[in-house]
């Protein structure tokens, strides 16, 4: 037997080396000069062979072609040659041609002795390479999609929220190559870094994420809104997501743009509220001062028609400016004691005669459990009813419109009714019933253009329904008519609740002092011509100031005085007065006149010392309960050394005028009654004139001088109107001082044949 | 307040100054000084003329308008407070008011020299009630 050399390790019995070699399940060969000395079945059933076949061959027939072959050899051996252990991974071939991946081990006996040969492992590798095409195909088809989208998608990974992809609209978006983007933290681009943590919590929770808002930061440094919309998506094997996400900035802006134009439009609306109310009050005054005159038939019927279309055309304005007001939600619900049969009753009465002017029939059904008295904003209740009913009545041409108010329950704070409104009209097809209530649609504009109206009423009523906590119920259909109701909780009325229309219970008042402080000229006549026609003695001022300096110069009863006015308002003219050293002027009473004032205003108004409040459009009524209940609070005696003037409507005061007899004597006082009327006559045309001339220094002194011989000759309303005229001239109020001096002549005849009648009456006979 | 010797008094010795620029009330008030027996009467239009009047004759009671033009009572009554030719130092000066104000008021006092107000309308009783008030402690003239 040949001698063996020694080995390393102990050798193994070559039964154990082979039954090792023969059953790795790696293929391995033993190749001198490329041809196979030694391969194990593995290796041979790995490409197909026997391993007989192959002994001796070179490994050309593994590989897919004889270029691969040499290519391989060329790279391999030099290394091997270095003591180098070479790996590669290439196809190589089977014997029934396929291809397959393998990943080649190679090393060299002795790297000095080329002549030993080298032992080679092959692993095939086909599985896992395939595997790792199929991944690689299915990104690139992926991302051969996704560059094409029209739609910025980004691939980021949940974990780390690196950016693994983007397409070139979404690089384009960011602003910047995808290189930089690449594994970038795409958190960062969020300018609240904790939205992006939002989203994911939205993501967990329903499994994708749809039209997200965010503001995004730009590589420059600029922001925008985004609209994110993504699903988790597994990126190769990592856990990723996919999103959109989208350049919103100018929808976003348009957004903003459009609340500020409600805004403004809101204010405008107040605004004009203001400037278009002015006017129109006074308009609405002017007409009711006028219908208050004599006038034939022909001028009382147009005053009629005057005051009628002031009153609708401020129905209207109140409707379009309610409408804004609800929309900002500004509207104030009054807190009013009413009988709700009482209100149906009175609409009922309102509506008969355009129901009979159909030929409709117009019903109440009143539930006989009806409270006579509920707590709520009968005004605003009336607004809702008049509408539904005044529609009803419009949109049917036959039949009947019948008004129930039902009692429906009651607890210990409340009571719940329902109102409804039935007619056997056109009818409201239930697609056109959510129209309905938007503003100028009515169901068919055919309909509108047939019935004519703003459209307006229903908007209105509805968002009114909404403020008083209820909402509009619309029933029926196309043909066969509709019930429109409504139910409302409203409070049980207690005691302390004023009544909705408590008549001013007062006894006339005594002729007061009235300053009344208001810029505007119009308000101004309205105002001082309700006043006189009550028997007061107004007087005027523009403003805060003119308002103090009249204080300082006469004594008044009450003053009016409105908020606002240029130079200084009401609040700084109320504080400044409060502040006189004077005690008795400093608590002369005060009372505002409020135009749509909210509820701060008014409390301002009370704080800076005001003793109450009346609204415009004046009221008389309110006025009168006002001027009532200033007087009666108020502990002011007018200062004058003058004796207390004694019936002051009166032509003739006859306790002065007989004490002045009574001094005189008859003879002296007929020598009066000579000299005295052609003075005043002449006085009276003087002041006339000056009035004429606009010359108020000289009005005012003319007036005067009546005051010495009329007053003292008793003639108390004459030369109560000449101090009147003497004031108003000093204190620059001269709006319609012209007629007060012609006024001032006519006083003058009266009082004249009053004397001499007084004289007659005396027992000695005039001389 | 001490009272001084109290004198019956007789109307006709006084003299009386009307200052009013109102002929018409000139003459009221003189028709009703006069059924009081007032007899001698002087009268000015002005404050100016006025005080020209006081420098002419010894004057005993000057009722004085508030609103004459172009001097107006009050500054009558200051001017007669430095008035070194006034003939009657005790002058009795009554201003006679359309209405009065706390300022004429508190601008006639400090004047110095008025002494009461008359408002009109005129009432006869009044200003008798306040004329003989004045009168009775009347020292008479400087």
């Amino acid at each position: 037997m040949p001698a063996r050399k020694a080995s390393a390790a102990p050798p193994l019995k070559p039964s154990v080396n082979r039954t090792i070699l023969e059953h790795l399940p790696i293929g391995v060969a033993y190749l001198k000069d490329r041809r196979f000395v030694w391969l194990n079945p593995a290796m041979a059933t790995m490409f197909g062979h026997s391993g007989a076949s192959l002994i001796g061959k070179t490994t050309q027939s593994l590989y897919p072609d004889r270029e691969s072959y040499q290519a391989f050899g060329a790279q391999a051996y030099p290394l091997l040659a270095a003591g180098k252990v070479y790996v590669a991974e290439r196809t190589m071939k089977r014997k029934d041609g396929t291809l397959i991946w393998c990943r080649i081990t190679g090393r060299a006996i002795d790297p000095k002795r080329t002549d030993q040969g080298s032992t080679w492992i092959i692993e095939d590798i086909s599985e896992r390479h395939a595997a790792l095409a199929s991944l690689r195909d299915t990104r690139a088809q992926l991302e051969s999609m996704l560059d094409k989208a029209p739609v910025p998608f980004v691939i980021t990974s949940v974990a780390t929220s690196a950016v693994r992809y983007g397409n070139p609209r979404a690089i384009a978006m960011y602003g910047g190559p995808f290189e930089t983007i690449a594994g970038q933290p795409a958190v960062d681009h969020y300018v609240d870094p904790l939205d992006r943590q939002r989203m994911i919590a939205i993501l967990k929770a329903q499994g994708f994420v749809t039209d997200f808002e965010t503001r995004f930061r730009r590589f420059d440094g600029s922001e925008f809104w985004a609209l994110i919309s993504c699903i988790p998506f597994a990126y190769g094997d990592e856990p990723c997501l996919l999103s959109t996400v989208t350049d919103i900035t100018r929808r976003k802006e348009a957004e903003q743009k459009a609340d500020e134009a409600a805004q403004a439009k809101t204010h405008f609306l107040a605004v004009m509220s203001h400037e278009i109310r002015t006017p129109l009050n006074g308009l609405i005054g002017m007409a009711r001062l006028l219908l208050d005159t004599e006038l034939d038939q022909h001028q009382r019927a147009c005053a009629e028609v005057i005051h009628r279309s002031g009153d609708a055309l401020m129905g209207l304005l109140n409707g379009i400016l309610d409408l804004s007001r609800l929309e900002s939600g500004r509207i104030e619900l009054e807190r009013l004691a009413f009988d709700p049969r009482e209100l149906v009753d009175d609409l009922f009465l309102l509506m008969t005669p355009t129901a009979e002017e159909k030929g409709l029939s117009l019903r109440l059904m009143f539930d006989p459990d009806l409270p006579r008295r509920v707590v709520g904003d009968p005004a605003r209740l009336r607004q809702v009813l008049l509408n539904l009913i005044s529609n009803a009545v419009k949109f049917t041409e036959k039949g009947s419109v019948v008004v129930t108010v039902e009692y429906v329950e009651a607890d210990d704070d409340s009571i719940r009714l329902k109102f409804s409104v039935i007619d056997t009209g056109i009818g409201i097809n239930p697609h056109d019933r959510a129209r309905l209530f938007s503003e100028f649609v009515q169901a068919d504009p055919s309909i509108a253009r047939r019935f004519g109206g703003t459209g307006l009423g229903l908007a209105i009523t509805s968002r009114l329904l909404d403020a008083m906590g209820s909402k509009i119920e619309v029933d029926g259909e196309r043909g066969k008519g509709s019930t429109f109701s409504f139910t409302i909780a409203f409070d049980h009325g207690k005691a302390s609740v004023p009544l909705a229309d408590e008549e001013a219970q007062t006894a006339p008042l005594p002729s007061l002092r009235i300053l009344v402080v208001e810029d505007n000229p119009i308000n101004q006549q309205v105002i001082v011509g309700l006043l006189r026609r009550f028997g007061h003695r107004p007087n005027l001022a523009g403003n805060g100031q003119a308002a103090l300096r009249a204080v300082q110069a006469n004594s008044y009863d009450v003053i009016l005085m409105d908020g606002w006015m240029p130079v200084m308002d009401g609040i700084e003219a109320t504080k400044r007065i409060r502040a006189m050293p004077d005690a008795a002027k400093a608590q002369i009473p005060i009372i505002a006149l409020t135009a749509n004032d909210g509820e701060a205003t008014i409390r301002e108004y009370l704080e800076a010392g005001m003793n109450g409040f009346v609204g415009k459009p004046i009221v008389p009524q309110r006025l009168v309960q006002a001027l009532a209940q200033a007087v009666g609070q108020s502990t002011f005696w007018p200062m004058t050394v003058a004796p207390p003037q004694r019936s002051e409507g009166a032509i003739l005061d006859q306790e002065l005028v007989a004490e002045l007899y009574e001094s005189l004597g008859p003879e002296t006082f007929d020598e009066g009654l000579r000299r005295l009327p052609p003075h005043w006559r002449e006085l009276a045309a003087l002041l006339s004139q000056a009035a004429r001339s606009r010359d108020w220094a000289a009005v005012a002194n003319f007036a005067h001088d009546f005051k010495g011989t009329a007053g003292s000759f008793g003639l108390a309303a004459l030369t109560n109107l000449a101090k009147e005229i003497e004031r108003q001239a000093k204190t620059g109020a001269t709006d319609g001082l012209g007629e007060q001096t012609d006024a001032l002549t006519d006083l003058v005849d009266t009082s004249l044949l009053a004397l001499n009648a007084w004289r007659m009456d005396q027992e000695v006979p005039p001389s | 307040m001490a009272e001084t010797s109290v004198k019956p008094f007789s109307w006709a010795r006084y003299s009386f100054l009307l200052a009013d620029d109102n002929a018409e009330f000139r003459w009221l008030l003189r028709s009703v000084l006069t059924r009081f027996g007032v007899q001698t009467f002087h009268e000015a239009a002005n404050g100016a003329d006025a005080i020209q009047v006081l420098h002419k004759f010894p004057i005993d009671v000057a009722l004085v308008d508030i609103n004459m033009e172009p001097i107006n009572g009050i500054w009558f009554a200051q001017m007669l407070r430095n008035d070194q030719a006034n003939k009657n130092a005790n002058i009795i000066v009554v201003m006679v008011t359309g209405h009065s104000t706390p300022e004429n008021v508190q601008a006639a006092r400090e004047a110095g020299v008025v002494r009461d107000f008359v408002s009109k309308p005129l009432s006869a009783k009044n200003l008798q009630e306040r004329l003989t008030r004045l009168l009775t402690r009347y020292p008479g003239r400087s």
